[in-house]
């Protein structure tokens, strides 16, 4: 007997976060992860769909960090639940489409999230200057003093 | 990419593909494609470009993500199970466990609605047919609501309407009389009820001098009726008290209409003289442009106001004519009023018992009066397009259930991700409103036109239909109805799709067995129901049908379009013998008979079914009853020699009236059949005697030289009165109407006619010109529009049924495709298939018939009112609706029918 296949069904999902969108709320996620915050980070200038933003934080981390698709597609299951990210409408040229290829884009929350992260780290690098830790050398110049 | 390394990523995929099982089953849903796709780029790139040894650091990479995450999705998901089966708000925050927050409310509905604005721009097919479906609907019931809001529910243009009521004087059997002018002043001497109260009469006048003599509707009334209504002027003032007593003041008042068509909106019209009825009256008052004269069914604005002046002219107590108005006294009820004019009747009946012995005196609300049967009949046509929308809102359902058999994924995980059931239940249901208003919005559009369209077909003498339109009410019932049909069509399918088994719909992907059996079992009820009210509205539709045609097969009259009736007024002057001969209508008979094409033409007071005077006529070997009184209540007319037979009325018995039967001693008169039958039921009745009256001093004698067949004189479906003519006597009534048949068109006639009747006196105008078919085609006007109607919605709901049919046999035989391709494979040849699904289908008209029988009964008193000539379970009716709806029906099922014939048994087993 042969056995029915079941064909998947593509859902359009734009989840509502369980919290309000608001400034507080942007800091009360930080500290993000790696790979989410490298994620948002892909996605701040434009609009990628998943391979393009493996790639994306492969060249950003150069080379460092190379996301698998089960991490990075759990990372989208959550940022997209979380309303910091969302699928967009708009598909590239025909020439270039691929049906099976979803785009994603930040939300103006993502940003914020993102920002506040950014925010964080700056302070902290702040710290580190303060503490001598590190010092305002251009990279890779004062990397024998920082250690 | 060489052919080794293109082996090695197809491979790769395969197994990814394997892999990804170990995530939970909504995850998959939602990301299987891009997972795929993302690992098939990444494979291409690393494989393909660099070779074989970049496998081993690519499957490193997945495979301890894929497990890593893949775990970790389910412990989230049990997590999330357990906590919401524990009553709690739900997991916590995007990326991790945090305090629930409280949502806003307005978010998620404007999430909702959104999402639902998105789901119907994907499926923009679904969407039009529904929005169409609910746009007729509604649009429907917006153009009926439209009629019986200016007709019944918008208040009466006078100052506290519900204050206004009527005064009749009937003797006990009949509901309505008009008062004699000596009752009327004595009730109006006596009452203490009212705080106005007045007294009119509705004639055609004469209005000549500076233009084309004209023939315009006139009220006499005096000056307390004004004041009852509440008129105002918009120019100069309204009758004084002493205008309308005797003398009659020569005054009138003009409406804004004549005002402005015949004399140009004159500002100096108002103190000018005017010519009625060829006397010189002064023009004292214009009324406003609204100003409306409640008559009987009717609410018109009458063209000119004259005084009526009674005093010293006050004639007979036993003529009846006038109509009362009366505006009630403040804290006086209507039943009180009531009684006080009963005592008032009863000593008027001790005082003058030959005329007034048992009559008494009702008080009867004056919208009663102009509303008549309209309200009746405007309910019976507002509920049967009800039935109609009721239709559309079921096949709408059918359809939002059919779509959303696709949606059970989404709604399983909607759910998983602790969306409640009520949750579930808003979004559905903001679709459905969405839908919904959306067709009332165009269902103004469908009502705007329908209305233009009644504008043209509504009967005249439905009161107020010039000013049907669309306003502020109509819009917010459109919108209130689709806001209502939403909820309606709307509310089964979503209890039905959030009412879903979670694990089962993922793993299944589709209805669980039972699931299906109850939703088929509702769209089944669903056809039935329709079926049951299409054959209740189909079965009426044929029955009006039979009625119409009934009604106005007439046959009363021979080629009644080669007859040509006209009518004119004139006063014809009085004098002390009731018989004498009006030679202006002499000659302006000889006149017109000596015209070509002319074949002959007669005059008369009163046409074919119009009312008009009554009187007791005595027929001989009678004796007087008082309590019998109305047995010899007669319609009675002036005749002229030939009219009857220029009318084209066959003469029974006897013969015509001659010019030697209006001399006084030797009078001769016409009755119909009725009267003959009743009053001498076995002898002839030539050559018997009638007096007119019941006392020892009749106001005439004659005897009866011929008798003519039954002609209705009530409208069309009203049986025969007896009925007599006299010869001409002048006296007896100012309008006349000439009827006169020709050879070839009677319209071209008209013009000849005017200049003769112009020839003889310039002041009298001819009017009311058309055949005498004309008539007959006008009476059926109100019968024909509602007819009309029904038909219209029967057709609709037909219609609406047949898609309705169409789709849900479709869906429900897609839905056992798995079963028939079974059948199908296990050898069941064909026909056997087809017997399915039209076995299934003769089943449900039958069913649907069975329970329009019902209906039909239950509903028999009210069919039955608006029918004429046929009773509403008439056994041919009936049958003819049943058959209709059984071929309508198996035509709509034989399409799907046939596609599940065809179906390819291997396809049908694998899409299960």
């Amino acid at each position: 007997m042969v056995r029915p296949r079941r064909r998947a069904r593509d859902i359009r999902w734009k989840a509502r976060p369980l919290m309000t969108k608001n400034a507080k709320d942007a800091e009360a996620i930080t500290p993000l992860t790696a790979p989410v915050f490298y994620i948002l980070l892909a996605l701040a200038d434009r609009e990628r769909h998943g391979y393009a933003i493996i790639k994306e934080v492969e060249t950003l981390t150069e080379r460092k960090v190379r996301l698998s698709t089960g991490t990075l597609y759990a990372a989208i299951r959550r940022l997209l639940d979380g309303g910091l990210i969302e699928e967009t409408e708009e598909r590239p040229h025909p020439a270039l489409d691929d049906e099976r290829r979803r785009y994603y884009r930040l939300t103006p929350f993502g940003e914020e999230v993102a920002r506040a992260e950014v925010d964080r780290m700056i302070h902290l690098t702040g710290v580190a200057l303060d503490k001598k830790l590190v010092s305002t050398a251009p990279v890779g110049q004062g990397s024998e003093e920082c250690r | 990419m060489t052919a080794v390394r293109r082996s090695a990523v197809a491979v790769s995929v395969r197994l990814y593909a394997l892999l990804l099982r170990l995530y939970p089953a909504e995850f998959r849903v939602r990301f299987r494609t891009q997972m795929m796709g993302a690992f098939r780029d990444a494979c291409h790139e690393q494989i393909g470009e660099h070779g074989l040894t970049r496998g081993p650091t690519i499957w490193g990479r997945e495979l301890w993500g894929l497990l890593r995450e893949s775990a970790s999705e389910r412990v989230r998901l049990w997590r999330a199970r357990s906590t919401r089966a524990a009553g709690q708000a739900g997991s916590g925050g995007p990326l991790g466990p945090r305090r629930p927050v409280a949502t806003r409310p307005g978010d998620s509905l404007l999430a909702d609605i959104k999402f639902a604005f998105r789901g119907l721009r994907r499926n923009p097919g679904f969407t039009a047919v529904v929005v169409l479906t609910l746009a007729l609907g509604i649009g429907a019931n917006t153009a009926i609501f439209s009629v019986m809001r200016t007709v019944l529910l918008r208040p009466f243009p006078y100052p506290e309407a519900d204050e206004l009521v009527t005064l009749w004087t009937p003797k006990p059997g009949f509901a309505f009389n008009p008062l004699s002018a000596p009752d009327w002043l004595d009730y109006q001497a006596s009452s203490r009820s009212f705080s106005a109260l007045g007294a009119y009469e509705q004639r055609r006048l004469n209005v000549s001098g500076d233009a084309d003599p004209e023939r315009v509707s006139g009220i006499r009334c005096t000056a307390g009726l004004l004041r009852a209504l509440g008129a105002q002027p918009a120019h100069g003032r309204l009758f004084r008290d002493e205008e309308t007593a005797d003398p009659a003041g020569q005054v009138a008042i003009v409406s804004d209409h004549l005002w402005k068509s015949r004399f140009g909106a004159d500002s100096a019209l108002v103190g000018r003289q005017i010519l009625v009825n060829q006397e010189s009256l002064t023009v004292i008052g214009i009324l406003p442009s609204g100003f409306r004269f409640p008559g009987w069914g009717s609410l018109r604005e009458p063209d000119i106001l004259v005084p009526l002046a009674l005093e010293g002219q006050v004639g007979d107590r036993g003529s009846y004519y006038l109509s009362v108005i009366g505006r009630l006294r403040e804290g006086v009820s209507v039943e009180g009023a009531d009684e006080e004019m009963k005592a008032i009747a009863a000593r008027l009946a001790e005082s003058y018992p030959d005329t007034n012995y048992r009559r008494i005196a009702r008080v009867v609300p004056l919208r009663t009066i102009v509303l008549r049967g309209a309200a009746r009949n405007l309910w019976i046509l507002f509920g049967i397009v009800g039935f109609v929308l009721l239709i559309a809102c079921t096949n709408v359902a059918g359809l939002l259930m059919a779509r959303n058999t696709g949606r059970n994924v989404e709604m399983a995980i909607r759910s998983s991700m602790g969306a409640g059931r009520p949750r579930l239940l808003r979004q559905m249901l903001t679709e459905s409103s969405i839908l919904a208003l959306f067709g009332g919005a165009v269902a103004l559009l469908v009502a705007w036109w329908g209305i233009g369209v009644l504008r043209t077909l509504i009967p005249s003498n439905l009161p107020r239909a010039d000013e049907l339109g669309i306003d502020l009410h109509v819009v917010v019932f459109a919108f209130g109805a689709a806001l209502l049909t939403g909820l309606l069509f709307g509310i089964v399918p979503a209890l039905q799709a959030s009412g879903i088994d979670l694990s089962r719909s993922l793993r299944e992907g589709a209805l669980t067995v039972t699931a299906r059996r109850a939703q088929t079992r509702f769209l089944l009820g669903v056809i039935i129901a329709q079926l049951a009210l299409t054959f209740v509205l189909t079965s009426g539709a044929g029955l009006m049908l039979q009625s119409l045609w009934n009604a106005t097969g007439s046959g009363e009259l021979h080629g009644p379009e080669q007859v040509l009736i006209a009518a004119y007024s004139r006063d014809s002057g009085r004098g002390e013998e009731i018989i004498i001969t009006d030679p202006f209508q002499d000659q302006l008979l000889e006149r017109v008979r000596a015209l070509p094409g002319v074949l002959s033409a007669g005059a008369t007071t009163r046409l074919p079914l119009q009312t008009g005077w009554t009187a007791g006529i005595m027929p001989e070997g009678h004796t007087h009853e008082p309590e019998e009184a109305n047995r010899y209540f007669t319609y009675i007319g002036c005749a002229s020699p030939d009219y009857l037979g220029a009318l084209g009325v066959d003469l029974l018995q006897g013969r015509d009236l001659l010019p030697q039967d209006s001399m006084q001693g030797s009078l001769g008169v016409l009755v119909n059949r009725t009267y003959a039958e009743q009053a001498w039921p076995e002898e002839s009745p030539l050559g018997k005697r009638v007096q007119g009256g019941f006392t020892a001093d009749p106001w005439f004698e004659a005897a009866v030289v011929g008798v003519f067949d039954d002609v209705r004189q009530n409208g069309l479906e009203e049986g025969t009165e007896p009925e007599i003519y006299l010869p001409f006597f002048p006296g007896f009534q100012r309008s006349r109407y000439l009827a006169i048949r020709t050879e070839g068109d009677p319209m071209a006639l008209v013009s000849a006619l005017r200049s003769e009747l112009a020839d003889l006196d310039p002041h009298v105008p001819l009017a009311s010109v058309s055949t005498a078919a004309d008539i007959y085609d006008s009476a059926a006007t109100s019968r024909r529009f509602s007819t009309l109607l029904i038909g219209l919605f029967a057709i609709i709901a037909v219609c609406l049924v047949t898609a309705g049919t169409y789709g849900a046999t479709a869906f429900l035989v897609r839905q056992r495709n798995h079963e028939v391709g079974i059948r199908i494979a296990l050898g069941a040849d064909h026909t056997r298939v087809l017997g399915l699904v039209l076995g299934q289908s003769f089943r449900m008209v039958l069913a649907g018939i069975a329970l329009g029988l019902l209906g039909t009964a239950a509903a028999s008193s009210i069919i039955g009112s608006l029918l004429y000539g046929i009773g509403p379970l008439d056994p041919v009716a009936l049958a003819l609706a049943a058959l209709f709806l059984l071929l309508v029906v198996l035509a709509a099922t034989l399409v799907p029918a046939i596609r599940a014939v065809r179906v390819d048994p291997v396809e049908a087993m694998r899409s299960g």
